[in-house]
């Protein structure tokens, strides 16, 4: 090769060799660098850029009833958005987007995000239809839980409400958030360079698993008529605030709990649990069941109650009736406080302590509820007054859960069980089991001092203080409560305030439920016996005359009368049955009164025709008729199975398909 | 004799490349949100063909036809850009809209300056040493220069520059003549600091008094030099910071950190996030989502390392590596000293752009906007480039001539 070699020296030409090859390292290095030292920060920054991953809300669990009923639940709630810049027909969108949504400028927002837009966000069911048969381009949805409550407030202050994130805040949503809250899901929103982001994939990365179902021993009904009755008497009595709590005797299931602030707005605290008040009067059944069981009493035993005033550890104990003496049955039906002070101080302080304590005050009862009061007395050394001040309930502060439950002891012949509300989970496949078991904690009173004892309140209702309780339908059995409250500078009591209540339970002498009713700072009369009596009397009547209720109470009576269930609760009943001589004309009138119901209501037991409903109608009637529902679709249902006119049992799972109209 | 006067190598690999640039440019606008870019890469396989089309004109035309018409091309090269930057008084001043095409001058002043220059060089053999060449192909080159930066289109411009500058270093100029034609450049650059100044200026006495120039030239570059080194500190303090930030970001777009830094970084995290065998063609995230400016033309490369990596980039580096070799290789073996000269500055101008633009997506060089030769998206540039690829084939068959 010659060419131009001769003029070109090699030096120049090794020039032009070793630039191209250095220029050549250096790219290769650069990329080696680039693509091998730094590739991991590379990556960690192009996904950092690129992809956000956020969390997808699991379905949370449905709250039922103890009827499966549903208090609380999570629906599909739809969200909209569109891919604008696959919009052929931006025109015809916008218009379609208008009539639906009622929003106008949907042609600028398409402009301005290309690759994702919200049109609507948790949609209404009936919003869904539309858009689904709307044809607008691009249209696609994702669906997101939202939290509903069917029965709107009812029960609030107890089952608590969830946040934004569908995490329970308060209440059992609280309490037992693990097992509904599910786990959530993970998604990638994708973030281009222009600044937009987008939902990249069909499918989440990690699906959401949803929660459990749970049952729990609230009974809606009797929810329903307390909350009603609460309101009516809140207006009645002018009072602060009304709390009712009703338990199941024998188990501690608790069947209804309400707290209403004044104008019969829901309190967001459950008072009957988390919050503490001195309880008055109704305090005294202890001091009376210490009395009968340490042997140093009698029924009969006459006590001088000094004519309605009397001097102890230089304060002055009144009573509102003047009496010269009364038996010890009667310091109870009247509610004496010089009477129980008298047996309290024969007692002595450690024994009234002791006993305070077995009876489950000052510790707390285990509820599965958050932030449970434990209530409050000193040590004892206590100093005569004081005493006698705890004797009629002054002086100590409890719960009205633990005052429930006292009367509960009673009511089941001295056994105190632990109450709860958390009844059952129910998996996925279909299959349940218990949250709690029925827990006996001790035995409080010996069966015969709680007979005494039950015969006593008993009295109380048919010729005592609490006579406006008293009723034609349902044999009441309770005491009427009357505290003053501390004055507001905390020295003494301030007699214009006062908190009036009345604990019993029902029917009087086959105690199925036991419960309170109380009020804060009534104006109208700050006796329990005149505000707190009438309203727990209609509760009572109204709850032992549902029809579920009868036949449910007739049911276990026949099975009594049979003996073919061996549980101990029949077995308890059955003594009862035995022990009493009266159970049987109480119990044939309500069979008679819910076999009436019966003939004329009998297909209230049947399931009913779903079909042409709407999904959101056919969810509160199937919620109504405690029947639990799968769906699938939306819109108006079509089928329905079981197909309407079978009979079922509460909690039969019922399946919908539903197509939007 | 070599067995054949057909270099299917250049051929081989300039089609590879072009091929890799169909592929890529597919990848990176099958996804664009502007409907008329999913056809950018059927249009590229009709630049392509136009491309092999020109090629074959030129290897059919005499070469001495290109030698007598050299100053013609440069002439109307001049003219085109004229016309470009009076047609186009709004924005930037690249193309004639002729149908529904856009052409480029700037792609075929860069052939004539070329063809131009080594038409220049190529007859002044005995005067070719002396500092009048080097002026008067300053001249030659300053032209077209000024208009390109008018545009403004401040890559292309350099294009001409690096030309000139390696064809005279391949016609023999003794290289402290040609670090004495930088000099001025070197001395702006300096002089922001006294003591590089100082030293630069020391450097500058030394290659003076060494080279011994003659009296006139040597004069008006101590001069020149000296009057750079003291104004130019003195005209920068005068500038608003705007003004300096401005020029700054004229020079090396990189410094700004929302334009075009932002590119760049984005180029390395494509490049880089790729690693070894690349997240697979179509499979670019960075690209998919936008983050690459300009990733079809300018920021090709940036696709090219993501989707198929540390194997593919180098792959690209290499096919180049053959092109630019057999060019000087070509330059070298030819007799007649024109053909070399066009040769040499072709593939340079191939080199140099392939250099700036791999340069700015791997972060070594600033953003000038130059396409990736037969790769990024474009006619004009894929014309101009298979234009060259037709000189250098003809040029290879007639070696042998004087």
């Amino acid at each position: 090769m010659s060419g131009l070699r001769g003029s070109i020296s090699k030096s120049r030409i090794l020039f032009l060799k070793i630039t191209i090859i250095v220029a050549w390292a250096v790219f290769i290095g650069r990329l080696i660098c680039l693509q091998f030292i730094d590739r991991e920060k590379f990556i960690q920054a192009a996904n950092d850029q690129q992809n956000l991953v956020i969390d997808i809300q699991s379905k949370r669990g449905i709250i039922y009833d103890r009827n499966y009923r549903v208090l609380a639940q999570d629906i599909d709630s739809y969200s909209y958005y569109v891919v604008p810049e696959e919009i052929n027909d931006r025109k015809k969108a916008e218009r379609l987007l208008r009539e639906i949504t009622g929003k106008s400028g949907w042609e600028k927002k398409f402009e301005k995000y290309p690759k994702f837009l919200w049109v609507a966000r948790k949609t209404s069911p009936e919003l869904k239809g539309y858009f689904d048969s709307s044809g607008i381009e691009s249209l696609n949805y994702v669906i997101e839980p939202k939290r509903i409550y069917p029965s709107g407030n009812l029960a609030f202050s107890l089952l608590g409400r969830v946040d934004i994130d569908n995490n329970g805040l308060s209440g059992l949503e609280l309490q037992y958030n693990d097992i509904l809250s599910g786990k959530s899901g993970k998604d990638i929103l994708r973030r281009d360079g222009l600044g937009y982001s987008y939902l990249f994939n069909e499918k989440p990365l990690v699906e959401p698993h949803p929660g459990l179902d749970m049952v729990t021993t609230i009974d809606l009904d009797l929810q329903q008529i307390v909350e009603q009755e609460l309101v009516t008497a809140l207006a009645e009595n002018n009072a602060a605030f009304a709390i009712g709590l009703f338990i199941e005797v024998g188990t501690g299931e608790i069947l209804a709990c309400a707290v209403l602030d004044s104008l019969g707005k829901h309190s967001s605290r459950n008072r009957t649990i988390t919050d503490q008040y001195e309880p008055g009067s109704t305090f005294k059944i202890i001091t009376a069941a210490i009395a009968l069981s340490s042997g140093l009493f009698e029924p009969e035993n006459k006590l001088c109650v000094e004519n309605g005033r009397f001097r102890i550890g230089g304060r002055i104990i009144r009573d509102d009736h003047e009496y010269d003496t009364l038996t010890v049955e009667d310091i109870i039906v009247f509610s004496s406080n010089i009477g129980v002070s008298k047996i309290a101080c024969r007692l002595g302080d450690q024994r009234l302590y002791k006993a305070i304590k077995e009876a489950g005050f000052t510790v707390p009862q285990g509820v599965d509820f958050p932030g449970e009061a434990k209530g409050f007395i000193q040590h004892p050394g206590w100093r005569k007054h004081y005493l006698a001040s705890i004797s009629f309930g002054h002086g100590i502060s409890a719960t009205p859960l633990q005052i429930v439950s006292l009367y509960g002891a009673i009511a089941s012949g001295g056994d105190l069980y632990r109450p709860y509300f958390g009844k059952q989970i129910i998996y996925e496949d279909g299959h349940k089991e218990r949250l709690n078991h029925v827990h006996k904690v001790r035995s409080v009173f010996d069966s015969k001092v709680a007979a005494t004892l039950a015969d006593f309140l008993r009295q109380v209702v048919t010729r005592g203080t609490a006579t406006k309780a008293s009723s034609d339908i349902v044999s009441i059995a309770g005491k009427t409560g009357t505290a003053l409250k501390l004055r507001d500078d905390l020295k003494g009591y301030d007699h214009r305030k006062a908190q009036a209540s009345f604990v019993g339970f029902f029917p009087a002498d086959f105690p199925r439920v036991v419960g309170i009713v109380f009020f804060d700072e009534p104006k109208n009369s700050r006796y329990g016996g005149i505000t707190a009596a009438p309203v727990f009397k209609r509760i009572a009547e109204r709850y032992c005359t549902l029809p579920r209720q009868m036949a449910r109470w007739a049911m276990e009576m026949e099975s009594c009368k049979r003996k073919t269930s061996p549980n101990d609760k029949v077995e308890y009943i059955t003594d009862r049955v035995n022990s009493t001589n009266d159970w049987r004309g109480e119990m044939v009138k309500l069979i008679n009164i819910s076999a009436r119901y019966y003939e004329n209501q009998g297909d209230k037991n049947l399931i009913p025709d779903f079909r042409g409903l709407t999904l959101r109608q056919a969810l509160t009637l199937a919620a109504d008729k405690g029947l639990r529902c799968k769906f699938s679709g939306s819109g108006i249902v079509t089928e329905q199975f079981p197909s309407a006119g079978k009979i079922y049992k509460p909690g039969t799972v019922l399946e919908l398909r539903c197509k939007s109209g | 004799m070599n067995k054949s006067n057909f270099d299917y190598v250049i051929v081989f690999c300039v089609l590879a490349l072009s091929l890799i640039g169909i592929i890529f440019i597919y990848s990176a606008t099958s996804h664009s949100t502007d409907p008329s870019e999913h056809f950018y890469y059927q249009r590229q396989l009709l630049w392509i063909g136009l491309g092999i089309v020109l090629a074959a004109t030129f290897y059919f035309i005499p070469l001495k036809v290109h030698e007598a018409m050299a100053y013609v091309y440069y002439l109307v090269a001049i003219i085109l850009l004229v016309l470009v930057l009076v047609t186009n008084r709004e924005g930037a001043a690249r193309w004639f809209h002729l149908g529904g095409f856009a052409f480029q001058p700037v792609e075929f002043t860069k052939l004539a300056l070329c063809i131009a220059m080594s038409r220049f060089l190529a007859y002044r053999p005995a005067k070719l040493h002396k500092f009048s060449t080097i002026f008067i192909g300053l001249l030659l080159v300053s032209i077209p220069t000024a208009l390109v930066i008018k545009q403004p289109d401040l890559g292309s411009s350099l294009v001409g520059i690096a030309i000139f500058l390696v064809l005279l270093v391949w016609t023999g100029m003794p290289l402290s003549r040609i670090i004495l034609v930088v000099s001025p450049v070197i001395s702006i650059i300096t002089a922001f600091h006294w003591l590089s100044w100082a030293l630069f200026f020391l450097s500058f006495l030394l290659l003076l008094y060494l080279s011994r120039p003659k009296l006139f030239p040597g004069i008006i570059f101590f001069v020149v030099n000296l009057f750079l080194g003291m104004a130019t500190p003195v005209l920068w303090n005068r500038l608003h910071e705007y003004q300096r930030l401005r020029i700054l970001t004229f020079l090396d777009p990189g410094q700004d950190p929302a334009g075009a830094g932002y590119q760049v970084m984005q180029s390395k995290i494509a490049i880089g996030s790729g690693g070894f065998w690349g997240r697979g063609l179509m499979q670019s995230t960075q690209t998919k989502l936008d983050y690459l400016p300009a990733q079809h033309t300018d920021f090709i490369y940036s696709v090219i390392g993501e989707e198929i990596g540390f194997i593919g980039s180098i792959a690209v580096i290499l096919l180049f590596a053959i092109v630019i070799f057999r060019g000087f290789i070509i330059a070298l073996k030819v007799r007649n000293t024109f053909y070399s000269y066009v040769a040499c500055g072709l593939t340079t101008a191939i080199a140099f752009q392939m250099l700036v633009n791999i340069g700015m997506t791997v972060g070594l060089m600033p953003v000038t906007g130059l396409p990736l030769p037969f790769i990024s998206y474009g006619g004009s540039s894929m014309l101009f480039f298979w234009g060259i690829v037709g000189l250098l084939l003809a040029i290879n068959r007639d070696w042998q001539e004087y």
